[in-house]
């Protein structure tokens, strides 16, 4: 008797209607990967809890930061300074480190341990040809597993998201220049980019067993290419997401700050305005770069002139310019790395049934 | 005809003058060959780009050296182009990615190399074929075992040599306090960096012989394997660092101590130099101020003393103690964690080793 005909009843070997198909599915898809699923489970529980406790302190602190009128603007009085000490240098800078650190594992743990082995076992060992010849055809049968397991890890992604963000949000209010919200790691840990990355890291592991067809090697390759993507993602596509349609303009405050420092003509600021000239408060500036009265970025000798003295720049006719994002843009770049993650892993999903259907078992 | 009886019978190409020790190598080398080529890929892509970055860095110093800007370090408009980068570009990244990707390769070599090394053996069963061959399987396992473990070692090593040349002249002229003492650096000598993949390979073959199925022993090699990390980079090392401190008075230091505050105690975590007062290149670990009478003041007190003067805090008999490491003592640390950590790997593999030996095959 087949897992599925068991499922139904013995009695009971026509198909049924779709969503009792569904659901005998399901149940196979769990028996199959319930040890998987209550180990990845309890890893992400793990982390969860983690960002949970740490999420209520920080706002516990970040409560008696406001009630004691330590923000806006900072005052690191010595009333204050327990309490804003953590912010500066202490268990909250720590734990938004260790968050930058951690936030990707469970995506690529998800693609690693439950996404490549999902197929690849089944061609290592060869059940495929006992599995794949059932009463529910191959094509039904990985769809309705694909289907099944993606929507639970983009619901897992989506509190582990949700979880990251709510727990650094007292963080991001004390230290904005540090831990802003547009920051990469952070950018990452919201419900709709950690659900998404997780469901693109779930799908790169399918489809990776389905094309090599071993265990090891597919969670080999699912390593490589998900923190490989999440390292790309970090350091060069977010910046260039962010830099689509920027709009550019002077801000004399900025340069003539102590605290821009360059390496070169140009900049990567990448923090927010505080006090930012045109009501840009709150926006994320890009890049800045000292410019001539032509906006373009002046030459080593000409910036000689003026580095360590920001009043001649209105006397030589030069500016501090900078790129900037609007702040109300923020839900439209989530949207749209979200909205690309889930199509590509929704495009490598496909690609793993085609080729399961391809192949002969 | 076992592998090892054909390489004797001669129904190989048998090279002149191997031995037993040759024969097992060469079966340990087909057994495994693909997991070695792609740990040996992943350390030579990690080798590769720090050897491009440390290349790129040494010349900025050499030129800083031919230049003068260093040796003292003169911020000069001539030598800005060459000492900026150090202060607010690409190397200070650099360091931070050191010490995000180089933790990777004992993981690696734990979840890829050790794990399936006697996992994948007792799943598939070949234990009643690969243990009753010409050489018994305790000779068999223990060689596989050492000389795997050999070539993990010499690859952690290589990668702890390549960390430490390639950051030297950012720790000479980075304003950032970074020196060797820190943990992003400290854990990535060719001593810690060997030892650290030599314990972890030792851990995930020992998971193996106990889980017997691959990719649990994967994922429990992951989870003790990334926890070990992150525990030994805060806990373990402050702990290490604390045995035989050092106590003495450091009253320039009482002017800022750059620290959290924990009670009443600075929680300083830096070392002395150019930029922190204290004995030179000592670690600094705890400070806090005393009054006349030589006892610690409490919180509420210790909060308003920081940015006083010298001279104001004579004047009211208060000084600033710190405990520290003499920078001497740092390779004694290093030589004791990294022994520790081989000792416990060597436990590990004897244990593994005498578990297949009890074990019916």
């Amino acid at each position: 008797m087949t897992a599925l005909a068991g499922a139904a009843g013995a009695e009971r070997l026509s198909p049924g209607p779709p969503p009792r198909r569904l659901a005998r599915l399901g149940w196979v898809t769990w028996r199959q990967h319930r040890a998987t699923l209550i180990g990845v489970g309890l890893f992400t529980a793990l982390v969860a809890g983690y960002m949970l406790i740490s999420g209520l302190r920080l706002h516990q602190l970040g409560n008696a930061a406001v009630q004691n009128g330590c923000v806006q603007p900072s005052h690191l009085t010595a009333p204050c300074r327990p309490i804003l000490s953590p912010f500066s240098n202490g268990w909250a800078i720590s734990y938004a480190s260790v968050l930058n650190l951690l936030l990707p594992v469970p995506a690529i743990a998800i693609g690693v341990f439950l996404g490549a082995p999902l197929l690849a076992r089944e061609y290592g060992s060869g059940t495929t040809r006992f599995a794949w010849t059932q009463a529910t055809t191959r094509t039904r049968q990985t769809v309705a597993k694909l289907a099944l397991l993606g929507l639970a890890v983009l619901a897992v992604g989506a509190v582990l998201g949700w979880l990251g963000q709510w727990s650094m949000q007292p963080v991001s209010a004390l230290t904005a220049d540090q831990y802003d919200r547009w920051e990469p790691f952070l950018f990452v840990a919201t419900p709709v980019t950690a659900a998404a990355g997780a469901g693109l890291a779930f799908a790169a592991g399918v489809l990776a067993g389905v094309v090599t067809r071993r265990v090891v090697p597919a969670m080999a390759v699912t390593v490589v290419v998900t923190a490989g993507f999440a390292y790309l993602t970090y350091n060069q596509l977010h910046y260039w997401l962010l830099s689509l349609g920027q709009r550019q303009s002077a801000d004399p405050a900025l340069g003539g700050g102590a605290s821009v420092g360059y390496a070169g003509a140009t900049n990567d600021l990448h923090r927010l305005f505080f006090f930012g000239v045109g009501g840009r408060a709150g926006a994320w500036v890009d890049q800045g770069w000292y410019a001539g009265p032509d906006r373009r970025p002046l030459s080593w000798a000409q910036l000689e002139r003026i580095w360590g003295h920001p009043k001649l720049l209105a006397q030589l006719h030069d500016t501090f310019q900078v790129t900037w994002q609007p702040v109300g843009r923020y839900w439209l770049f989530q949207s749209a790395q979200g909205g690309t993650e889930v199509l590509l892993a929704l495009l490598l999903g496909a690609l793993a049934v085609w080729l399961v259907r391809r192949r002969m078992a | 005809m076992t592998a090892l009886a054909e390489v004797r019978a001669g129904g190989w190409r048998r090279p002149p003058g191997l031995t037993d020790l040759g024969r097992l190598a060469w079966v340990t080398w087909r057994q495994h060959r693909a997991a070695l080529i792609g740990l040996g890929l992943f350390a030579a892509a990690l080798a590769v780009y720090m050897l491009q970055a440390g290349l790129r860095v040494h010349n900025l110093w050499d030129a800083g050296v031919r230049d003068g800007c260093v040796r003292p370090v003169r911020w000069t408009n001539e030598c800005r182009p060459i000492l900026s980068p150090f202060d607010v570009g690409w190397p200070q990244d650099y360091v931070s990615q050191v010490s995000l990707w180089l933790p990777l390769f004992p993981i690696a070599a734990g979840m890829f190399l050790g794990a399936p090394l006697l996992a994948r053996e007792y799943r598939a069963g070949t234990t009643r074929f690969a243990w009753t061959q010409g050489t018994d399987r305790t000779r068999l396992v223990a060689t596989k075992i050492v000389l795997l473990g050999l070539a993990v070692l010499a690859a952690g090593a290589v990668l702890g040599v390549l960390v430490q040349w390639s950051v030297q002249p950012i720790l000479a002229l980075s304003s950032e306090h970074l020196d060797r003492w820190i943990p992003g650096l400290f854990e990535y000598t060719p001593v810690l960096e060997a030892a650290a993949a030599g314990l972890a390979f030792a851990f995930a073959v020992l998971a193996g012989v106990l889980v017997r199925h691959v990719v649990p022993a994967m994922a429990v090699t992951a989870v003790a394997t990334i926890a070990g990390s992150i525990v030994s980079y805060q806990q373990l090392y402050a702990w290490m660092t604390g045995l035989g401190l050092h106590h003495s008075a450091d009253p320039a230091l009482g002017v800022d101590p750059a620290g959290a505050m924990s009670g009443n105690v600075f929680v300083l975590h830096t070392t002395a130099g150019s930029w922190v007062p204290g004995p030179a290149g000592a670690w600094l670990d705890q400070g806090w101020y005393t009054d006349a009478a030589g006892h610690r003041v409490s919180a509420k007190v210790a909060q308003n003393l920081p940015f006083h003067s010298v001279r104001q805090l004579t004047q009211m008999h208060d000084t600033f103690q710190v405990t520290w490491q003499p920078g001497s003592r740092y390779w004694l640390f290093q030589f004791g964690q990294g022994g520790t950590e081989l000792l416990l790997a060597l436990i590990l593999g004897a244990l593994a080793v005498w578990l297949v030996r009890r074990r019916m095959a």
